[in-house]
């Protein structure tokens, strides 16, 4: 394999440093970057370990929010008790990404960090407002999941900049969240769309409802459209409303896994049997 | 340019595979899987795709399962490795999983079996008493071209049943 | 062979398991040999170019790197029946990701960077990779020099100046009048897909060439004789100076039969002064250069009277062999051939094309066409019945081939394993009775030619201590063959198992066997060893009627020992009757066993008859039960039934696991699998989280039948097992999904979103 430098600070000013160099590559669990590596896709001249800096394994989970380290594992996050109490569905959805090996190494944050066009946890932290805290050689910096996952990759990042965790927020009195999924294979297998939902789920219906779908945009994203035909408080044609919103609304690529009009005709059904489900709660 | 001019240093190390120290001469770009194979004589690790997908590469590392074969080596000094050649106990008895492979024929090319034994290994040290569906999504990164997997998951519940009496170990909780 | 069995028809430890369980069986990726360069190669970015120029110089700078090599050190071509392959490409290159340069250096980064520096000056070619296309008259060529290749005019007919390289012809009684005949007749065109092996061991062999000249090979190679053979002829080397040694391969499924990551290695080799080379392949480098099933295409009209007779059938078939020609004339006789399926059908007329194109070569893929071929006929078969109402099993019973009856190729098969099969699986799958709610369902029957002539042999020897040794150049993959041989040789030795240790497999140690292909092993191996057991046993029973002074024909030799028939307290173990030790006075036993079938001919190449093309055929019957997601699309599979005539069932548990694994192969390839190429020929899906094979969670249960129809040449009565598993599953689910909700597809892989389209719910599909 070619060679690279392999840095591993355990100081947070030494990683801004490291990372600011030309060539340089963050690696937290590294099932991406060192995937692609493997593959010949990137040729780093230093590849800079973050999984030694302070406080990156840190899980913190109060009524307040939650605070998810960059450097806490899927296989921790599903783990914690705390965490699955505050949040069974994320940790339900943690728990079905990739493989049992891969979860123990790839984390939470850095499956937002990678900047994917398909990510099972993006659609679910984007529904729940989750934000990202981020440091670098300006200082600190929050941005929100659903402005970082607007472009591919790491492009939300400046030279140096390093996420150093997650935030979920407190959770609002009756909030829900729904997920589906579509995939060709039933184990280890990432999904050709998906659907989130969160919203606060009373007698009466829906309200602060939020819509996120993987395979719609070249990226994982909010679907204001659906949003607003569901604001009214989701009787039985506001659904339909939003099911016609999110397929109008979804520019879906067609690639060698399926076709756009195919991705285009699964939101609809995953964002009806995810409205189900909700409404079912 | 400098970087790539400049060769990355070599460094000794010692890493803890299967109980035993090794001290090995490694790269800073070296993965675990080449180390394991090449410095430890672990041939055991397979390398079946080289990019996280086949499980065949599947160790122990702290006790969780990790696929050497993006795992980079330095990252794993003073853990404890464990691969399938650690399931044999020192005197010479094959473990529950071995025993059960063997016996319910779980075994054809054998290519997978070392990475199928330690993800097995590593769902039955957390759960004593799967469910096959619960062992089915344990082995779902490990693919195997042979069996149609039939006989490896029948082994890995049988493995359970024997090792059933043993305690369950948790996950430590984590701090919150 | 009368008298009670011992040893066959058990399932006794497979003798390989206990080193797989200890991840001590060695396979060739493992092996490390003392000054070991380890290899690179470097591969063609275009698929179809002219090569102008090939600078070695930045990669010869490399530090380590010992020798750098590209096609006009070796100007060699290789494969049988047609050598049309170069080691490394010579003046153009025909697929991307075919072998251009080697490096061998002192490490694999070495060997990698130096590769990655190799430059190739190339001038592109128009490029064919439909095969459709490729064989209109205008086409691109991709091998204009055809005539020159040395090929084996007897096997097959190409057709001058095309890309056609072997044109199939069959033609039994009148098709025409059997069409007149018929009261129906039914169309279709099915497809099946472009799909890798999948075997998880990755390519890997370490070549040395010995000053003295001598070279060997350890190598993941199915068929170790069969790719001596192939070299010597290549090199113009005697094959007694290629040695080629086989470990413990893991997974072939035909990917490892013939030559394939072997030429650049021996390349590289042959240039090293010596010094050994190791080439282990990439799993990308697997989906893009070492093989891969081809796409095949298959057109049939069929002719039936309003009972449900066939009466008349013309197929045309399409065989995408890619670059080079590897195994396709003979794929495209022997499946094309097959397209009759296991029915009578009197009159017929088949046309298979084989068809270069700008592509991965296709090599053998485990049913060697059948696959393809099953998918179209009992896709139809299903079709015919519902245009004549019949029901799908009864009219399979009613055509189905039974002792007596003859095939397309004018052959009269023995011991006809199809209505027993088809039987037992319509029973297991209780077709008598409705099915649930919401399911689809279909059972298939399928048969499968093994190739011959083809012969293999074995020596066995007593060791001082009365155990056998057995010499046997098939190899093990993960299919049980020691197991089974080990068992094979006891049984007709009249040994324990335990005290048979089998060899294998070594071109310099064990004798010539045609290959470890085509089902073929326990049949003709099998034969091979249980002749081999039967000779050293005549020598066992001499030595024995020596020392107890009793005749041979008063003698019973069982447990390794032989017994006075009437008095079994007078017996002589075999250690008494062995060797060459200080006080022996018998001398070495040896037993030797050579087989090849019996009166098996080859086809004539204008009629395709052949009165006896196959020692054996593969009899199977696959039921299956699934649901289908009408909002998605998605099948979920609830059950496969796996039903097959064994002739004689050897190990229940190995024939359980080939059937097993078998049809898991069926299942994912039939719903997931597909190798995609851009329209530069380039493979967009080269890894196994964009190339889908199926996971753990995506197989159903499988239940498998074991039908004994013996065979009267068979070992034991057996027949093969390894293939029949894959065949037929495809049509199975295409049948099923129309029982379910009512469409039809005829292309692989059956996803969830061809479903949609013909289901309506989603427009018709744009190329």
């Amino acid at each position: 394999m070619f060679p690279f430098h392999y840095h591993r600070p355990t100081a947070w000013p030494d990683a801004i440093q490291l990372l600011s160099r030309p060539g340089a590559v963050a690696k937290m669990g590294g099932c991406d970057v060192l995937t692609k590596y493997r593959r010949g896709q990137i040729r780093p001249e230093s590849v800079v370990a973050l999984h030694l800096l302070p406080a990156v394994g840190e899980l913190r989970t109060s009524p307040a929010g939650v605070q998810i380290g960059a450097g806490v594992s899927l296989r921790q996050l599903v783990a914690a008790p705390s965490f699955r109490e505050l949040w069974p569905e994320i940790a339900a959805v943690a728990a079905q990404v990739a493989s049992p090996a891969i979860r123990s190494a790839a984390t939470a944050v850095g499956n937002v960090a990678q900047g994917w066009e398909v990510s099972d946890l993006v659609p679910v932290f984007q529904v729940c407002g989750a934000e990202l805290d981020v440091v670098g050689p300006g200082g600190e910096r929050s941005l929100t999941v659903d402005d970082y996952a607007r472009q591919p990759g790491t492009g939300a990042l400046n030279p140096g900049e390093i996420i150093a965790r997650l935030r979920l927020p407190a959770r609002q009195q009756g909030f829900r969240i729904a997920y589906q999924r579509f995939a060709l294979r039933d184990g280890f297998d990432l999904p050709l769309v998906s659907v989130a939902v969160g919203a606060v789920v009373t007698a009466q219906g829906f309200a602060d409802v939020r819509v996120a779908a993987v395979g719609g945009q070249d990226m994982p994203s909010r679907c204001e459209a659906a949003e607003a035909a569901l604001a009214g408080g989701g009787d039985a044609a506001s659904l339909a409303q939003a099911a016609s919103a999110l397929a109008a609304w979804a520019k879906p690529p067609s690639d060698f896994r399926a076709s756009g009009e195919y991705r285009r005709h699964l939101l609809g059904v995953l964002l009806s049997r995810a409205l189900g489900t909700l409404r079912a709660q | 340019m400098d970087a790539r001019t400049q060769k990355p240093a070599r460094q000794v190390v010692e890493l803890e595979v299967d109980g035993e120290t090794i001290e090995a001469t490694i790269a800073p770009h070296r993965l675990l899987v080449d180390v394991l194979r090449d410095a430890c004589g672990r041939t055991s690790v397979k390398e079946g795709c080289e990019s996280a997908s086949c499980g065949a590469c599947t160790v122990l590392v702290d006790d969780v399962p990790r696929l050497a074969c993006i795992t980079p080596a330095a990252d794993v000094i003073g853990s404890k490795i464990r691969t399938a050649e650690s399931l044999r106990s020192s005197d010479g008895r094959l473990h529950a999983l071995q025993e059960a492979f063997i016996h319910h024929h779980a075994v054809q090319c054998g290519f997978c079996t070392p990475g199928m034994l330690m993800a097995g290994l590593a769902l039955l040290e957390e759960n004593s008493r799967p469910t096959e569906q619960e062992v089915r999504d344990a082995i779902a990164g490990n693919l195997c071209r042979c069996t149609g997997y039939v006989r490896i998951v029948r082994a890995i519940l049988a493995a359970a049943q024997t090792l059933g009496a043993r305690p369950e170990r948790r996950l430590p909780e984590m701090a919150s | 062979m009368s008298g009670p069995l011992n040893v066959i028809g058990r399932s006794p430890q497979q003798v390989d398991a206990l080193e797989k369980v200890l991840g001590r069986a060695t396979f060739a990726a493992d092996i490390s040999l003392p000054r070991m360069l380890h290899g690179a190669v470097a591969r063609s970015p275009l698929a179809h170019a002219t090569i102008r120029n090939i600078d070695l110089s930045a990669a010869l700078r490399v530090k380590g790197v010992r020798a750098v090599v590209c096609g006009r050190d070796v100007p060699y071509r290789y494969n049988l029946p047609l050598r049309d392959q170069p080691f490394l490409a010579i003046d153009r290159v025909r697929y991307v990701g075919e072998p251009v340069a080697a490096v061998a250096a002192e490490d694999l980064d070495a060997a990698r960077e130096a590769a990655s520096l190799i430059r190739v000056e190339y001038e592109e070619l128009p490029a064919v990779l439909d095969p459709a296309q490729a064989m209109l008259s205008g086409a691109p060529l991709l091998h204009p020099e055809f005539n020159k290749y040395w090929r084996d005019e007897k096997l097959f007919d190409p057709i001058p100046n095309s890309n056609v390289l072997s044109h199939f012809k069959l033609r039994k009684g009148d098709v025409e009048a059997g069409f007149a005949e018929a009261d129906e007749i039914f169309e279709g065109t099915y497809t099946s897909q472009a799909f890798n092996h999948g075997a998880i061991e990755p390519h890997a062999v370490v070549a040395q060439v010995e000053l003295a000249g001598q070279m060997t090979l350890w190598s993941c190679q199915q068929s170790p004789w069969f790719a001596a053979d192939d070299l010597a002829i290549a090199l113009g080397w005697p094959v007694h100076r290629i040695r080629v040694v086989t470990p413990f391969i893991g997974g072939g499924f035909g990917a490892k039969h013939g030559l394939k990551a072997e030429p650049p290695a021996v390349a590289l080799a042959l240039k090293t002064g010596g010094r050994p080379v190791k080439l282990v392949m990439s799993r990308e480098e697997v989906f893009t250069a070492l093989g891969v099933r081809g796409a095949v295409t298959v057109k049939l009209r069929t002719g039936v009277k309003r009972d449900g007779r066939l009466v008349a059938r013309t197929a045309e078939v399409i065989w995408d062999t890619g670059a080079y020609a590897d195994v396709g004339p003979l794929l495209c006789r022997n499946g094309s051939y097959s397209s009759t399926g296991p029915y009578r059908i009197p009159n017929q007329s088949i046309d298979g094309y084989c068809v270069y194109t700008n592509k991965v070569v296709t090599s053998a893929f485990r049913s060697y066409g059948t696959m393809e071929m099953s998918f179209a006929y009992e896709s139809h078969m299903d079709e015919i019945a519902r245009g004549l109402q019949m029901d799908p099993v009864q009219i399979r019973r009613q055509n189905l081939l039974q002792d007596g009856d003859e095939t397309a190729t004018g052959e009269t098969p023995k011991a006809v394993g199809l209505v027993p099969t088809l039987t037992a699986c319509a029973s297991a799958m209780e077709w008598d009775k409705p099915k649930a709610p919401g399911r689809g369902r279909a059972i298939v029957s399928t048969a499968k030619s093994s190739v011959a002539p083809s012969g293999s042999s074995s020596f066995i020897q007593m060791n001082d201590d009365g155990t056998l040794n057995v010499m046997c150049s098939t190899t093990e993959m993960g299919q049980g063959s020691r197991t089974v041989m080990t068992q094979l040789a006891a049984e007709a030795a009249g040994a324990r198992f335990e005290d048979v240790h089998l060899i294998a497999s070594d071109t310099a140690v064990t004798p010539p066997d045609r290959s470890t292909s085509s089902s073929r092993s326990t049949f003709n191996m099998g034969n091979a060893i249980v002749r081999a057991a039967g000779d050293a046993r005549e020598q066992i029973l001499d030595k024995a009627s020596e020392l107890l002074e009793e005749p041979r024909e008063n003698l019973d030799v069982r447990d390794s020992a032989v017994f006075v028939r009437k008095d079994s307290n007078r017996f002589c173990s075999f250690a008494q009757l062995a060797g060459v030790r200080p006080g022996s006075n018998f001398g070495p036993i040896v037993g030797r066993g050579s087989f090849v079938p019996a009166d098996t001919t080859a086809f004539n190449v204008k009629t395709g008859e052949g009165r006896r093309i196959t020692a054996f055929w593969l009899y199977s019957c696959q039921g299956v039960e699934l649901e289908v997601d009408p909002d998605t699309g998605k099948i979920t599979l609830h059950r496969v039934v796996s039903a097959h005539d064994t002739g004689r069932t050897l190990n229940p548990v190995a024939c359980e696991g080939q059937i097993e694994g078998g049809a898991a192969i069926g299942c994912s390839t039939a719903l997931f699998e597909d190798l995609v190429l851009d329209r530069d020929g380039k493979v967009l899906n080269p890894n196994f989280l964009d190339y889908r094979m199926a996971t753990s969670c995506d197989i159903p249960p499988i239940e498998s039948i074991l039908i004994e129809v013996p065979h009267p040449e068979g070992p034991y009565g057996a027949k093969g097992i390894g293939e029949g598993p894959t065949t037929g599953i495809a049509a199975a689910i295409a049948n099923a999904v129309e029982d379910a909700i009512g469409v039809r597809i005829t292309d692989l892989p059956i996803t969830p979103e061809k479903i949609l389209r013909a289901l309506g719910k989603l427009p018709p599909a744009t190329p």
